[in-house]
């Protein structure tokens, strides 16, 4: 591929998103003379699987892959900077495979949101008119910021080898990419912030500032916590894509590499993951203050047992990380004395996870209904904020533990202090686990509100200073240590491979359920409280209805996913075969 | 090499199919469906129209600035709680039907004064309220409920109202 | 019955601790997932028995988290699978193999069946929503009245908040206390005829956790103006928008939080 030359390929790549445009627009302009007219409310409806149920999927899809192609360039470009610095040929080698993946992304991204484009203006015309209407402007800037975006994308891929001498203004070119990709975001971000916390216009939906409409309440928060989430979802599929090469691999020195990326992938998604309930928090914080009454429906009301299902997903993934990493261990010469820490870590965790997985309502047969009532003490003591708060941070201290332990576990401190830095290091864990959990049962005694604004983020504000001082600790600890071997990259049982697999799987399930509950947060409304969804489609489905479609939506992802895995190892065997011939 | 393939499959559709299991079997069932507009239309049912009915008596009708829900000492016009029996006993004694007695009292009110009470009430189909016809029904089998098997229905009782109207015209 | 289960917990921690010795992480594994099941069975003892839900929930993650334990360290993997390879490869396992293929597993899936098919005169399982949605508004008797971000208007009037305490404490005796109980703990004398029984108001998870308008809404409104999803057939609260005035319910709530302890929930 990378043969081919820089102007070529860039020329490609902007007549392929042309061609899709242009397509579009043309299927978009025929099926509007062809369809019979809009029902008198302003719907046409799908028959079979109705438009509601299409749409939905389609667009979970392209957000997937838009996500994807959003998120990785974002450690890649990061990747070949630090590689540049360091000289590190792996890290080179990493960022292009990184940047191999989300560019063949792109043109199934562009092809899913095309379909988006001509469903929604024939499905919902009404619902359409009013947001090009509101919105229309941004629309077009949209397809400005896809043309530079495209533009750029195919530029930094086919220029990797060309500029290998000018790797500082290809980084720079990679910087582009990532401000063209967030430009992106936070167009679209406006779009579904003004759906749910609609601003900016007046109470029959005519425009009064078209700024506020775009600067709503949701606007940022949610770009935010995509912006995260994308790094997190763009590296899952990044280490789900090692970990398919890692068990296709042949030879032990490709084993070796995809064990390294896999690994290296998985920790960047966990890593930014930790910061992501924070932002959640404050995206739910926003939602509140937009309006209660939305905020109390997605946390407590219809969609309470969502959010059990949020805690059993969530802990799964973080069970599957830590197994990743204890697993790890093995492959670490030296690892095996650490095995004995393990055995605690996983009992923290354990009852972590038993404590984020209560729900706060439960389904109850009549008869433990007769006994227990609505309310049940413990139920309603574990199923609250304070205590899912405090155990999720202890989870993932017990997480950061576990990485700490698996990147030192090949090596011997040699400073003179050592005892003096482990005392601290148990110290720091000791202190920092009961000060959360102190926090924790202290917040149940004070008003929601000290809790939400005060405790809450000093319990998240010991975390994060007690994972820093713990990072620095061990930097400082294991400066010149001796090292007992390197680590065994590549002997890695296969098992760790499908919990790496597992975790993309469940993250992706995550990401549809949580997309459905956003959107499903405005009810029978396609803009909340200005329009109304009037169709027969407006009301939210059951949850075994919603899981089965976030199904779907996830298995047709992975089967497009693999569909690029497979093309990349087609065209590496090409370009192999013709090196060789 | 093949079977790391084929687990991996399995991997990924059996934890799809693990939560669509969780998601169907675990979490509870059930629609949210959006509030229901009722509209006074053919084939709207009696506990709807009873409802709506409700709704003006307590609102836009502004029943309650004379009538009190339960009898009371010193009260200006007929409780509401038992009106629907009250209204029956009186139509039997007058000899005419339920319903045509309950819509001459919205529509022609000075027709039937309950004893011990003045002669105070406006037609409820002029202004200030002026219902609609269907409103008129709605209210009736409201009050016909009270107290009574509800008889009257909408558009059934169309012809019923617009007959006792016209008697109120002419006379 | 419950008396039953610690017994059932013992047993199990015996077997764990016999297989730790043993070195069989199977058995092991089997150990501590009895003595899981028992502990959860028991917490009957000391306060209401968890919910057959909750307990299915907390199972299915001790199989899945032990199942991941026990699959780190590859030694003791082959080790955990050791039994299961040996019933159905070993030479001298062959008795207990066919009695697991033709006559434990066939009873098995015909004990399930069973169980699936039974008649049962159980009503089917309900979810109940402890916390729904307040509507945007209700309709109080004629008066529109907006719930979102209602205040207690009482609340302000600091001087006289004492008095409207202690008439507020005059309206839970007369209207309240039959239900809700002497000292808020939602068991008074009707308390037990009820399914699910009265709301407590003591302790920081009930309305401690909720905004007075919140509060409010449920007391005008009672059972029917309940969203689907909290099951208003499952509760007997009154619309006591039918027997109280605006200020009376506003009275009362000041002495449900002043007499429980308890301060509303605000947003700022």
């Amino acid at each position: 591929m990378a043969e081919k030359s820089i102007k070529q390929g860039v020329i490609k790549g902007i007549i392929k998103l042309t061609v899709i445009l242009g397509a579009s627009f043309v299927l978009l302009f025929m099926f509007r003379k062809m369809l019979p007219a809009p029902t008198e409310d302003g719907y046409r409806l799908l028959p079979v699987i109705g438009s509601r149920v299409w749409v939905w999927i389609v667009a979970q899809l392209h957000l997937n892959f838009a996500a994807f192609v959003l998120g990785v360039p974002i450690f890649a470009v990061t990747m070949e900077f630090l590689g540049w610095r360091r000289s590190d040929e792996r890290l080179d080698r990493i960022a292009y495979d990184f940047t191999k993946l989300f560019t063949l992304a792109y043109t199934l991204t562009a092809l899913l949101g095309a379909v988006l484009m001509v469903s929604l203006p024939l499905l919902y015309p009404k619902f359409i008119d009013h947001m090009m209407k509101i919105l229309g402007p941004t629309w077009w800037v949209y397809i400005l910021v896809m043309y530079g975006e495209v533009f750029v994308c195919y530029y930094y891929f086919y220029s990797w080898k060309r500029m290998k001498d000018r790797k500082g203004i290809h980084v720079l070119i990679g910087v582009l990419l990532n401000v063209m990709g967030i430009l992106m975001l936070l167009i679209t971000s406006s779009w579904v912030g003004y759906m749910t916390t609609p601003g900016g216009v007046s109470e029959t939906g005519e425009l009064v500032n078209r700024w506020q409409a775009i600067k709503t309440y949701m606007w940022i928060p949610l770009s935010l916590h995509r912006l995260v989430a994308n790094v997190v979802f763009g590296a899952g599929i990044a280490a789900a894509y090692a970990a398919f090469r890692f068990i296709t691999a042949r030879s032990d020195d490709e084993r070796a590499y995809y064990d390294w990326m896999g690994y290296t992938s998985a920790m960047i998604a966990i890593g930014f993951s930790l910061i992501l309930p924070g932002i959640g928090y404050l995206l739910g914080v926003e939602i509140y203050a937009f309006n209660e009454q939305m905020g109390i429906q997605l946390m407590g009301g219809f969609f309470a047992w969502l959010w059990v299902m949020q805690a059993i997903l969530i802990g799964a993934i973080l069970f599957a990380v830590n197994y990743y990493l204890w697993i790890s261990l093995n492959k670490m010469p030296g690892g095996q004395r650490y095995f004995k820490y393990v055995k605690f870590l996983f009992v923290v965790i354990f009852l972590g996870y038993a404590v984020w997985l209560t729900p706060h309502s439960v389904a109850l047969s009549l008869e433990e209904a007769r006994r227990i009532g609505s309310y049940h003490p413990a139920l309603g003591k574990l199923g609250v904020m304070a205590s899912k708060n405090t155990a999720v941070i202890i989870s993932y201290l017990a997480t950061f533990i576990s990485f700490a332990i698996f990147r030192m576990s090949n090596k011997e401190p040699v400073v003179s202090w050592v005892k003096t830095g482990q005392l601290i290091r148990i110290l720091l864990i000791v202190g920092s686990s009961v000060a959360v959990l102190g926090l924790g049962v202290y917040s149940y005694m004070v008003p929601s509100v000290t809790r939400v604004k005060v405790l809450s983020p000093i319990q998240f504000g010991v975390f994060f200073l007690c994972i820093v001082a713990l990072y620095l600790l061990d930097s400082r600890m294991y400066k010149g240590a001796r090292i007992i071997g390197e680590p065994k990259w590549g002997k890695m049982p296969e098992r760790s491979q499908y919990a790496l697999i597992a975790i993309t799987v469940t993250f992706t399930w995550l990401m549809g359920m949580m997309g459905y509950m956003r959107a499903g947060g405005r009810q029978y409304w396609h803009v909340y409280g200005i329009m109304k969804d009037t169709s027969p489609e407006a009301y939210l489905p059951s949850h075994g209805t919603a899981s089965v479609i976030v199904t779907i939506v996830t298995v047709l992802f992975f089967l497009l996913v693999a569909f690029i895995f497979w093309s990349i190892m087609k065209l590496e065997r090409f370009s192999e075969q013709r090196r060789a011939g | 090499m093949k079977s790391g393939v084929l687990k991996l499959i399995l991997v990924v559709i059996g934890l799809n199919l693990f939560f669509t299991y969780i998601g169907l079997d675990f979490l509870p069932q059930s629609e949210s469906h959006p509030p229901r507009e009722i509209k006074i239309q053919e084939g709207i049912s009696q506990d709807d129209l009873i409802v709506i009915g409700e709704k003006i008596v307590f609102g836009k009708g502004q029943c309650m600035v004379c009538h009190p829900m339960n009898a009371e000492t010193g009260m200006r016009a007929p409780a509401i709680a038992t009106i629907g029996r009250d209204t029956k006993e009186h139509a039997k004694k007058e000899g005419i039907s339920h319903e045509e007695y309950l819509f001459d009292a919205l529509v022609n009110p000075s027709k039937h004064i309950a004893e011990g009470f003045d002669d105070i009430m406006s037609p409820a189909h002029k202004p200030p309220t002026s219902l609609s016809e269907g409103e008129l029904i709605a209210v009736a089998a409201y009050l016909q409920s009270r107290g009574e098997r509800v008889t009257i229905s909408y558009p059934e009782s169309l012809s019923i109202l617009k007959e006792v109207m016209k008697k109120e015209g002419g006379s | 019955m419950t008396n039953f289960y610690p017994v059932v917990a013992l047993l199990g921690l015996a077997i764990s601790l016999i297989s730790v010795f043993r070195k069989s992480p199977f058995f092991n594994f089997i150990g501590i997932q009895i003595t899981v099941y028992g502990l959860l069975k028991s917490a009957a003892l000391i306060m209401p028995p968890l919910p057959g839900q909750v307990i299915t929930m907390y199972m299915a993650m001790s199989v899945f988290a032990f199942l991941i334990y026990f699959s780190i360290q590859e030694e003791t993997f082959r080790a955990f699978l050791e039994p299961m390879r040996a019933v159905l490869a070993d030479r001298d396992k062959r008795i207990l193999r066919v009695v697991l293929v033709f006559i434990l597993i066939p009873l098995l899936a015909g004990y399930i069946a069973y169980a699936k098919t039974k008649p049962s005169f159980e009503p089917p399982v309900s979810a109940r929503i402890v916390h729904p949605e307040p509507p945007q508004q209700i309709d109080f008797r004629g008066k529109t009245i907006k719930i979102l971000g209602l205040e207690n208007p009482l609340r302000k009037d600091t001087e006289k908040l004492k008095d409207y305490i202690e008439e507020g404490k005059k309206i839970y005796y007369q209207n309240c206390f039959f239900c809700h109980g002497d000292d808020l703990d939602g068991k008074g004398h009707f308390a037990q005829a009820f399914n699910p029984p009265p709301l407590p108001f003591r302790g920081t998870d009930t309305i401690a956790q909720l905004p007075e308008s919140f509060v409010f809404w449920r007391i005008a409104k009672g059972w029917r103006g309940l969203p689907p999803g909290s099951a208003p057939w499952d509760s007997a609260m009154p619309a006591f928008e039918d027997f109280l005035s605006e200020e009376e319910i506003w009275k009362v709530i000041l002495f449900i939080y002043e007499a429980s302890g308890n301060k509303p929930r605000t947003w700022e």
